[in-house]
C-alpha cells in the first residue's frame, strides 16, 4: 500500500494543477484547524469562518508558496494571524460599546460546574469538563492561550511555535507554563483536579495531527 | 544535569520533543530529584486536566463546499495558466499518481512554465472545454436519469465493451472482467440515490450545479479571446442543456437487448464495489472527498421529473454537445468476449481510487503495461462521473504506455483520450508530453 503523502507532497501536486490533492490536505486538517479556532475564540460561528478564511487564504497563496516551512506550520500562521486580526476588532468594538464592563471573560466559573460529584462515565465527563476548560482557557492571556493551543491542540512542537509568534523559543515554553499553571488553578477552584479528566496523556506529539 | 537544566527541559519532556539520549538524562535526574519531581507531576496533571481541550471538533456541514470550488479553480489556473470553465462545471480534480508521472523518465509533467503555443490554441483550448462543459451536462445527467433501473444500467455498459477497439494490452486473467463488470456498481448506486427521498443537501446540490451551468455561458461570453462567433455559439449550446439537464442520450435501451446474459445476472451478484459506492448512510457519513460524487448522483434528480417533452426538445437541440461525450470512450476496451465469469466476480474493492492507487504503485514498481490498464479501467469508472479525472487517468494510461515502450498502445490511447474528453487540455498536455519523443503516425497531430 501506498506511504501517506506529507502536506507538502499534496501541495506541490495542488500547484500542479491537482485539485484532488487539496481535498486530501483539507479532509487532513479540517477538523484540527476549526478545533484550533472554536478554542481560541470561543464561538463556532466565528471558527467556521476564520477556519474557512485561512484555507482559502491557502488556496490562493498556493500559487506563491515555496517548500521552505512545513505546510502546517504556515496553516496556522494564516489562522494565528486571523485570531490577532479578529481579536483586535472584538477589543475596538467593545471599547467603543458602553457596556463595557459585560464582558464575559471575568466570569466566574463557578456556575459552569454541574451539580454532583464526579459520574462515571469518562466520556461524559470530559463532556462535562469541556465547557469549564473552554472558559479557564478564554481567560489566559491571548499569547498564553495560542501557544498552549497550538502545542496541546495543533501538536506544533515548541521551534515552530516560536517562529509562528515571532518570540523566541523560551518565552514560548515559559508561556505554556503560565498557561498550564493557570488552567490548573482555574480548575481548582472550581473543585476539578487531574483525577477528574481524561486519565491518559496525549500519545507522542505529532501522530494526533495530519493522520486524521 | 542540574536542576536549571532539567526544569529548562521539563515541557519538552512532556511533549516528547527531546531526542531519545536527552530524554533519558532528564529523565534521570527527575527521579533523583524531588523539585523536578514535583514540577513535572504539576505539568502532568495539568495536561491531564485539560485533556478534554485536545479532542477534536468537526466544523458544521457545508464548511468544505466555498473552499473546495475556490481549490478547483485555482487548480484549474494552475495547471493551464487559464481558467477553463470545465474546471468549475465538471469539478476537475486530477487523479493521484502525479508523483509517479514525475518519476516517470518518459513521463515528464507540466511545471508552472508558460505554454509554448501560440494564443490561438489557447483560445481554442478555451472554446473546447466550453463545448465540453455543455456536452458534460448530459453525461453527468444522463447517468442519473431515474427511468434506468439498475439493470438496464448493467445492460448498457456491456455492449460498449464488446463494441470497443483492442487497444489495451489484455493483461491475462487478472479478473479484469470482474472490475469491469464493478463499473457497473457506481451507475446502479446513482440510480438508486435517484429515487431517494430528497436529502436537504441534495437541493444545495441542485442549486450549485445550475449556477455553474448557468456561469458557464456567461464566462463564455467575458472569456473574449474568442471570437464574437464563436463565443456566443458556445453559449448556446451550453444554455439549454443548462435548463434541461435531464435530457439523456438514450440509446442504449435500444442495444440493451443484445446485452449478455451475464450481465444480467452480475446485477444481483455483483456488491457495491469500494467504499465510495456503498449504502447511502454510509456515503452520506462521508466528509469532503465524498460530496463532489453526491452532488452529481444527487443533484439533477429534481430535473429528472421534467416533462418527456421538454427532454426530447433538448435532445433535438443538442445533439452536437451531447452525443460525442457520451458513446466514444469505450469502456475498457481489454474487455474480452463476454463470458459467464461476471458471476465469479472477485470479492475485492475494485473502485476507481483503488484502482488508482493499485495503477500508481505498478507504475513505481516499473510494471507499466499493467499500470496502464488499471487506469484505463479506472477512466472508464470515472467517464460520466468524474469525466475531468477520467481524462486524467487516460493521460497516465498513456504516460505509463509510452514509459512501457509500447508506443503504438500509447498512440492509441492518447488517440482516444482526444476523442472521448477533448477539451480536457492538461490530461492532453500530459499525454503529449509523454510522447514528445516519439514520431507520432502521420494522422496524429503533432505534440506541442
Amino acid at each position: 500500500m501506498e506511504r501517506e503523502k506529507t502536506d507538502e507532497e499534496l501541495l506541490a501536486e495542488f500547484q500542479q494543477g491537482d485539485a484532488g490533492a487539496f481535498e486530501r490536505l483539507l479532509r487532513r486538517h479540517r477538523s484540527p484547524l476549526y478545533t484550533f479556532f472554536v478554542r481560541m475564540m470561543g464561538d463556532r460561528a466565528r471558527a467556521e469562518d476564520l477556519a474557512q478564511e485561512t484555507f482559502l487564504r491557502i488556496v490562493r497563496g498556493s500559487a506563491a508558496w515555496e517548500h521552505r516551512a512545513r505546510f502546517q506550520t504556515w496553516l496556522y500562521t494564516i489562522a494565528r494571524n486571523l485570531c490577532v486580526d479578529a481579536a483586535r476588532r472584538e477589543r475596538f468594538r467593545r471599547a467603543e460599546s458602553l457596556d463595557a464592563q459585560d464582558g464575559e471573560e471575568g466570569a466566574p466559573l463557578v456556575d459552569a460546574v454541574a451539580s454532583g460529584g464526579a459520574g462515571p462515565d469518562r466520556e461524559a465527563h470530559s463532556v462535562r469538563l469541556r465547557p469549564i476548560l473552554q472558559r479557564a482557557l478564554l481567560a489566559l492571556p491571548a499569547e498564553q492561550r495560542e501557544v498552549f493551543v497550538l502545542r496541546e491542540q495543533a501538536g506544533l512542537p515548541f521551534k515552530e511555535i516560536a517562529e509562528l509568534v515571532g518570540a523566541n523559543e523560551n518565552t514560548v515554553k515559559s508561556r505554556m507554563r503560565y498557561a498550564l499553571s493557570g488552567l490548573r488553578k482555574a480548575l481548582a477552584e472550581v473543585g476539578v483536579t487531574a483525577e477528574d479528566a481524561e486519565p491518559e496523556p496525549e500519545p507522542p506529539p505529532g501522530v494526533r495531527l495530519g493522520r486524521a | 544535569m542540574n536542576c536549571v537544566e532539567s526544569q529548562d527541559l521539563l515541557l519538552d519532556l512532556a511533549y516528547g520533543e527531546l531526542p531519545p539520549a536527552r530524554a533519558v538524562e532528564v529523565e534521570a535526574h527527575v527521579l533523583g530529584c524531588a523539585t523536578c519531581r514535583a514540577e513535572m507531576a504539576q505539568l502532568e496533571d495539568a495536561r491531564k486536566a485539560a485533556a478534554p481541550l485536545r479532542e477534536l471538533e468537526e466544523p458544521p456541514a457545508g464548511f468544505d463546499e466555498p473552499i473546495l470550488r475556490a481549490a478547483r479553480a485555482e487548480a484549474g489556473l494552475q495547471a493551464d495558466g487559464t481558467p477553463g470553465p470545465v474546471v468549475e462545471v465538471s469539478a476537475t480534480v486530477k487523479p493521484l499518481g502525479l508523483q509517479a508521472a514525475r518519476l516517470d523518465p518518459h513521463a515528464r509533467m507540466r511545471g508552472g512554465t508558460a505554454r509554448p503555443g501560440p494564443r490561438w490554441g489557447q483560445r481554442a483550448a478555451v472554446f473546447g472545454s466550453i463545448a465540453a462543459a455543455a456536452g458534460l451536462a448530459v453525461v453527468v445527467t444522463s447517468s442519473l436519469r431515474p427511468k434506468h433501473t439498475a439493470q438496464q444500467m448493467a445492460e448498457e455498459v456491456a455492449p460498449i465493451q464488446v463494441r470497443a477497439p483492442a487497444t489495451v494490452p489484455i493483461s491475462g486473467d487478472d479478473g479484469s472482467l470482474a472490475k469491469y463488470a464493478k463499473a457497473v456498481s457506481p451507475e446502479e448506486s446513482s440510480t438508486k440515490r435517484a429515487r431517494e427521498p430528497v436529502a436537504p443537501p441534495a437541493a444545495r446540490a441542485v442549486d450549485a450545479a445550475k449556477q455553474k451551468m448557468a456561469d458557464a455561458p456567461a464566462r463564455a461570453k467575458d472569456r473574449t479571446a474568442l471570437s464574437e462567433q464563436q463565443a456566443p455559439a458556445a453559449a448556446q449550446k451550453t444554455a439549454p442543456v443548462a435548463q434541461q439537464a435531464p435530457a439523456a442520450v438514450r440509446k442504449a435501451p435500444a442495444v440493451a437487448q443484445k446485452a449478455p446474459i451475464a450481465a444480467r445476472e452480475a446485477d444481483g451478484l455483483i456488491p457495491l464495489s469500494g467504499e465510495r459506492f456503498r449504502s447511502p448512510e454510509q456515503a452520506t457519513e462521508r466528509p469532503a472527498r465524498e460530496g463532489l460524487v453526491r452532488e452529481y448522483r444527487q443533484g439533477p434528480r429534481p430535473d429528472a421529473e421534467r416533462s418527456s417533452e421538454e427532454s426530447k426538445v433538448t435532445e433535438a437541440a443538442s445533439p452536437g454537445a451531447g452525443t460525442p461525450q457520451v458513446a466514444p470512450l469505450s469502456a475498457p476496451a481489454a474487455a474480452p468476449p463476454v463470458g459467464g465469469r461476471f458471476g465469479g466476480a472477485q470479492p475485492g474493492p475494485a473502485n476507481p481510487d483503488q484502482l488508482e492507487e493499485q495503477a500508481s504503485a505498478a507504475r513505481r514498481g516499473g510494471d507499466y503495461a499493467r499500470a496502464a490498464a488499471l487506469y484505463r479501467e479506472a477512466s472508464a469508472m470515472r467517464r460520466e462521473l468524474e469525466p475531468a479525472r477520467a481524462a486524467w487517468d487516460m493521460a497516465h494510461a498513456v504516460e505509463c504506455l509510452a514509459a512501457g515502450g509500447q508506443v503504438d498502445q500509447a498512440v492509441a490511447a492518447r488517440r482516444e483520450l482526444l476523442r472521448a474528453f477533448p477539451g480536457h487540455s492538461g490530461p492532453k498536455a500530459a499525454a503529449d508530453s509523454a510522447l514528445r519523443s516519439v514520431r507520432l503516425p502521420a494522422d496524429e497531430e503533432k505534440p506541442r
